[in-house]
């Protein structure tokens, strides 16, 4: 969808205990520094603990670079899609975030919703 | 995205221009009773309007890959640009936005009007026509 402008990195499972459910703050941690861009990061989750893993990692950060990633309220495949298309049109950070929620609301079926 | 030459091209349905002079006469009546004398010049940023009907081409229809190439191209304008589609009698979406756009659900066959408003609005509905 970005046309390969724009890093977008995953961290899902558990990686010590070889469990593919769950997240793990060290994985998340990792993600964010790989792909870590001083226009800022979002971060896209789905349920569960990814929200409590993400906020972690978020506390393992340094503050300067904490303060330039944020937790987004969209949901994960089609929050993903968007973000990366208009992160790739390159809005900001939280104009990113702002289509991405955006998506909770938008009907998959017309007329429905 | 699958470009190809236009075998079904832009319906140019209602091309008309309107360009509003609304706010140039009420600052000449405003601002001095006399006949405004400056020579014609052209407005600063001229809101034009532009609205064409394009019919969907892609036997996929409006795909979210096409869907991004048309949402990166209306980005690029300054024009507001909207779409809606007739087929469906949706509303009009923000062109502008890949989810509003995705909504439209437009399959091969369908028309959708194309609308801009704005100093590029022309050349933006002329770019936009031919990714259809």
């Amino acid at each position: 969808m970005a046309g390969g402008q724009v890093e977008i990195g995953q961290a899902g499972g558990l990686s010590d205990v070889g469990e593919t459910l769950g997240t793990d703050a060290l994985k998340i941690l990792s993600a964010i520094e790989e792909v870590w861009c001083e226009d800022g990061v979002l971060l896209l989750m789905d349920l569960g603990s990814a929200v409590m893993s993400a906020e972690l990692a978020l506390e393992m950060l340094p503050e300067q670079r904490r303060q330039k990633c944020l937790l987004s309220n969209a949901p994960l495949v089609e929050g993903a899609i968007v973000a990366a298309l208009h992160a790739s049109l390159g809005e900001p950070l939280q104009a990113v975030n702002a289509v991405a929620e955006a998506a909770l609301s938008a009907p998959k079926l017309p007329g429905a919703g | 995205m699958e470009n190809r030459p236009s075998q079904a091209g832009p319906q140019e349905e209602r091309l008309e221009d309107s360009q509003h002079h609304q706010q140039s006469g009420l600052r000449n009546n405003a601002r001095s009773p006399l006949p405004d004398c400056r020579p014609a010049q052209p407005e600063t940023s001229p809101q034009l309007s532009r609205s064409v009907v394009v019919t969907v081409s892609d036997p996929r229809g409006l795909h979210l890959r096409s869907g991004r190439d048309v949402v990166r191209l209306a980005s690029q304008f300054q024009a507001r640009i909207t779409a809606a589609n007739l087929s469906r009698n949706t509303h009009a979406i923000d062109l502008k936005s890949i989810i509003q756009l995705m909504q439209l659900q437009a399959r091969q066959g369908h028309d959708l009007q194309l609308a801009a408003t704005g100093p590029d609005a022309v050349a933006a509905i002329e770019a936009l026509s031919s990714l259809f």
